[in-house]
């Protein structure tokens, strides 16, 4: 049992993963031998040295693999916005965002980097005081943290209750009431962002613009007339999708339809 | 039941807040703009509001466009009042901010104040647009207010036995100039004695307090003093202690006041205990006569500053070198209307490089008036090395004490300015005041490097909720809880409920009673193993079906079995079984039937289970 950390470790770390590395990777890749720390380690490398093709095939052959998590994300960013692609990168960055929430680099540069965009960046209604900080608290963790925390919270709470109801005269029932009382109200707390957080990974899809300039229409095809324009880095809501169109709403209601080429789903 | 209704209450509060966020919100961008009156004299103050509605959480300042012969002073406010509606079940926020100006008419017309502009979040909005007549210094406004007569400096009117007392410290002020304003409540000493509670001052906020700046001097206790009035020993006790500082000229009504006081009953910490009386005591009115600033000697810089004020200005070093900051601190003191007065006139200060100004203020509100001081200080960093010189910096101000205008100056300020030598470093800015530390000052923002050193290898999944693994460990403690309470009421109801606890042993002990009567069989011993039997039977039967079976005949028992609803084969069996044991106990047996009775029994106890769906 104590060996199972090193035999994961093995597996993760060591163990080269050759499905598909010949034909994807570029040659700098050879040594590599599909360990994909060894890869992400060299596309590190090669972004420093400036070759920002390689360092971007290695990140995105690790994403090709499977792997995902938000270094990788911001990394991959960093690559496309130095290749000069602003919309490739803003949409990176903010899947990095949704693994590193609390991340200031990645804040940081999607903040540089929107800073470029042609479109005027339109925030949602921001809320101050209590509800202001009710949300703050709610954006702190991702998903998984959030998930996790909130198994942690149930636990707990169910172990103390449970507790309380086998021994409903013990010393420590009665010194954990408060106790029992906070945790059902954050445990409570954490059912409801970690659903929104769901709701929203499943049925809320935000995209961003990869195109310099696109036209959006009021209707899924060229011969409707054209609405407003959008440029390349704009985030949007994605309402509703048809073959090679899709519906798509901005924070201030305006609404369209853009080809599904101009944009990608965070 | 007490931890439930908190539960209660932490789900409502919860629920509240997110239905805050479920709604979104709703409105407009708005600015409206007003004037406490519409006609004024040339040098006059008139107060003027702003207030900024939105649907966002923080309105933005307002700002003013120049009117010529006009000036706009901020005075204050800017707080954020938030306010939630629900209509059709949906919820919307709004929220408003109301900004006060004092506008000071440089020369008589009239004026158009428009165009005051907000904007938020790309989205602009413009106020009304308010006029504002000015005629010369001394000549008649068309103010109805104006031809009201003043009132007296003290009045009361007597409600019962006690008063409510409206004492104004003086009937004739100049603009700015401090007025105070207090409210006794004077009766009987043992009347005053009496009075348990004092309501709020709902009307204060009309009339004159309308058309001043006031400020509250808080009463921590309500203390009573003794006074003669009239020959009688009389309570008087301090309700309210206002310093107002009047915007306009004019005449100014003081509406009367009306408070609710409570009188009788037993003292309590939170509400008055007993038979007790509420009356409402209601002050008289009175006119406070506010007089323009005198023209006869103003000064150009004089910016409506009535009280008695000091100034100085220093700085945190003499001697620099070129590039380097140098900080400079002036501070006005005194008494008066400090907090609404202009800063400072600074002299021409071209030959240095400005940075962003602080202001601190430490200004309290004392018996008569308000007092405190306020200090600015000032950046600056010399453009070139030479010998240079900060002029006379100067403040004007009114004494109503001797109605004659007071301009200070400060004395100039030397300074020695060196030239960098070649190859030191570029300018370090020192911060306001910060002596020989050193500000670190941001020069350039950048694009910032990728993420080294990191598992950016590692595959993160966020949708745990789609791993059958996490969904098992988020339900089990659903499961580990529902057992524990099961498990609780089950004990609960074994220490509470006799037959409930018989019922839940049967099973038990006739299996015990069985094993004993197996070793009496091994034994071969007959009357031992049909006593055994018979008990077998007798105690199964009694704890289950909850009857006092011990002492009864087999008949007696089977009688009862019926009216239980036992099947007539069962208790057939059951009567017959036992005849025989009883027969066999006391007639002697074979010990060849022992073992057969053994397992008739055995046989009989798996039917009478059988019924409750256990197994023997």
């Amino acid at each position: 049992m104590k060996r199972l950390p090193i035999l994961l470790f093995l597996a993760i770390e060591l163990v080269p993963i050759r499905v598909g590395v010949a034909a994807d990777l570029p040659q700098a890749y050879d040594s590599c031998s599909g360990n994909r720390g060894a890869i992400f380690r060299l596309a590190n490398s090669l972004y420093e040295q400036g070759q920002l093709a390689q360092a971007e095939a290695g990140y995105q052959f690790l994403l090709d693999m499977g792997v995902r998590n938000g270094y990788l994300y911001y990394n991959l960013a960093n690559t496309r916005f130095r290749k000069g692609q602003l919309g490739p990168a803003i949409l990176e960055y903010e899947r990095a965002l949704q693994y590193l929430p609390r991340n200031r680099d990645i804040r940081h540069n999607l903040e540089f980097v929107r800073n470029l965009m042609v479109d005027e960046e339109l925030k949602p209604v921001q809320y101050g005081g209590t509800m202001g900080f009710i949300i703050k608290m709610h954006s702190l963790l991702n998903l998984r943290e959030n998930l996790l925390g909130l198994a942690l919270l149930l636990w707990m709470t169910a172990i103390l209750y449970a507790w309380g109801a086998l021994c409903p005269d013990s010393g420590m029932t009665r010194r954990t009431g408060w106790l029992r009382v906070t945790l059902l109200v954050l445990l409570l707390f954490g059912v409801l962002s970690a659903g929104i957080k769901i709701y929203q990974n499943e049925r809320q899809h935000r995209a961003i613009i990869l195109v310099a300039a696109t036209e959006v229409r009021t209707g899924p095809g060229e011969d409707y007339s054209a609405a407003f324009s959008l440029h390349e880095g704009t985030a949007v809501k994605v309402e509703s999708k048809r073959p090679d169109w899709v519906q798509i709403r901005l924070p201030n209601g305006f609404t369209g339809w853009l080809p599904g080429k101009d944009l990608e789903v965070i | 039941m007490r931890e439930h209704a908190w539960h209660v209450c932490w789900l409502i509060w919860l629920s509240f807040l997110f239905g805050i966020s479920a709604g979104k919100a709703t409105g407009a961008l708005s600015v409206n703009v007003s004037l406490e009156k519409t006609t004024a004299h040339v040098g006059e103050q008139v107060g003027m509001s702003i207030e900024i509605t939105s649907d966002k959480g923080n309105p933005p300042v307002p700002q003013v466009p120049p009117v010529e012969g006009l000036s706009f002073h901020l005075l204050g406010g800017g707080g954020i009042q938030q306010s939630f509606q629900i209509v059709n079940g949906r919820m919307s926020a709004e929220y408003r901010r109301t900004v006060n100006f004092v506008v000071v008419a440089q020369r008589e017309g009239t004026f158009t104040i428009g165009g005051v502009r907000v904007e938020d979040g790309g989205e602009n909005a413009t106020g009304n647009a308010v006029s504002l007549t000015v005629v010369a210094a001394g000549a008649p406004l068309p103010n109805p207010m104006a031809n009201q007569p003043p009132g007296g400096p003290t009045q009361a009117v007597s409600s019962g036995t006690l008063q409510l007392m409206a004492q104004p410290s003086k009937t004739r002020a100049y603009v700015g100039e401090a007025v105070v304003i207090r409210y006794f409540l004077v009766g009987p000493q043992q009347k005053i004695g009496e009075v348990n509670g004092i309501g709020d001052f709902g009307n204060l906020t009309t009339g004159l307090f309308k058309r001043c700046v006031v400020e509250e001097l808080p009463i921590k206790e309500y203390a009573i003093q003794s006074q003669t009035m009239g020959g009688r020993p009389m309570g008087v006790v301090l309700l309210k202690h206002f310093v107002a500082f009047p915007l306009s000229a004019g005449t100014l009504n003081m509406d009367p006041a009306t408070i609710a006081i409570t009188v009788g009953g037993i003292r309590s910490r939170f509400f008055p205990l007993g038979p007790s009386q509420t009356v409402n005591v209601t002050s008289q009115p009175f006119n406070l006569e506010v007089i323009p600033f005198p023209e006869e000697g103003r000064p150009d810089i004089f910016d409506g500053a009535v009280g008695e004020f000091n100034l100085t200005a220093t700085v945190n070093k003499r001697e620099l070198r070129e590039g380097d900051a140098f900080t400079l601190r002036v501070e006005l003191s005194g008494k008066g209307n400090i907090k609404n007065c202009p800063p400072p006139t600074l002299p021409d200060l071209s030959q240095f490089e400005q940075y962003d100004n602080t202001k601190e203020e430490n200004i309290s509100v004392v018996e008569d008036g308000v007092a405190g001081r306020i200090a600015y200080e000032y950046v600056l960093v010399p453009k070139s090395a030479s010998s240079t010189e900060i002029g006379p910096i100067r403040f004007s101000f009114l004494n109503p004490k001797d109605t004659q205008y007071h301009t200070l100056a400060t004395e100039p300020i030397h300074l020695q300015v060196s030239a960098r030598g070649e190859g030191e470093s570029d300018r370090i800015l020192l911060g306001a005041g910060a002596g020989a530390k050193r500000e670190i000052i941001l020069t350039g923002e950048d694009f910032r490097h990728i993420a080294v050193g990191v598992p950016g290898a590692e595959d993160v999944r966020l949708d745990l909720y789609r791993q059958p693994l996490f969904v098992l460990v988020v339900l089990l403690p659903f499961g580990m809880l529902g057992g524990a309470m099961m498990w609780a009421w089950h004990r609960r109801r074994l220490e509470t409920d006799p037959d409930y606890a018989r019922n839940r042993k049967a099973p038990r002990m006739a299996r015990r009673m069985l094993s004993e009567a197996r070793k009496a069989v091994s034994s071969g011993d007959g009357d031992k193993t049909y006593a055994a039997l018979t008990k077998v039977l007798v105690d199964y039967v009694g704890n289950r079906w909850n009857l006092p079976a011990t002492g009864m005949t087999a008949r007696d028992l089977g009688r009862q079995m019926q009216q239980k609803g036992v099947p007539d084969e069962c208790v057939q069996d059951l009567m017959i079984t036992l005849e025989d044991f009883e027969a066999c106990r006391f007639g002697g047996a074979m010990n060849s039937n022992l073992r057969s009775d053994l397992q008739r029994t055995e046989d009989l106890l798996g039917k009478l289970m059988a019924i409750k769906g256990e197994t023997a």
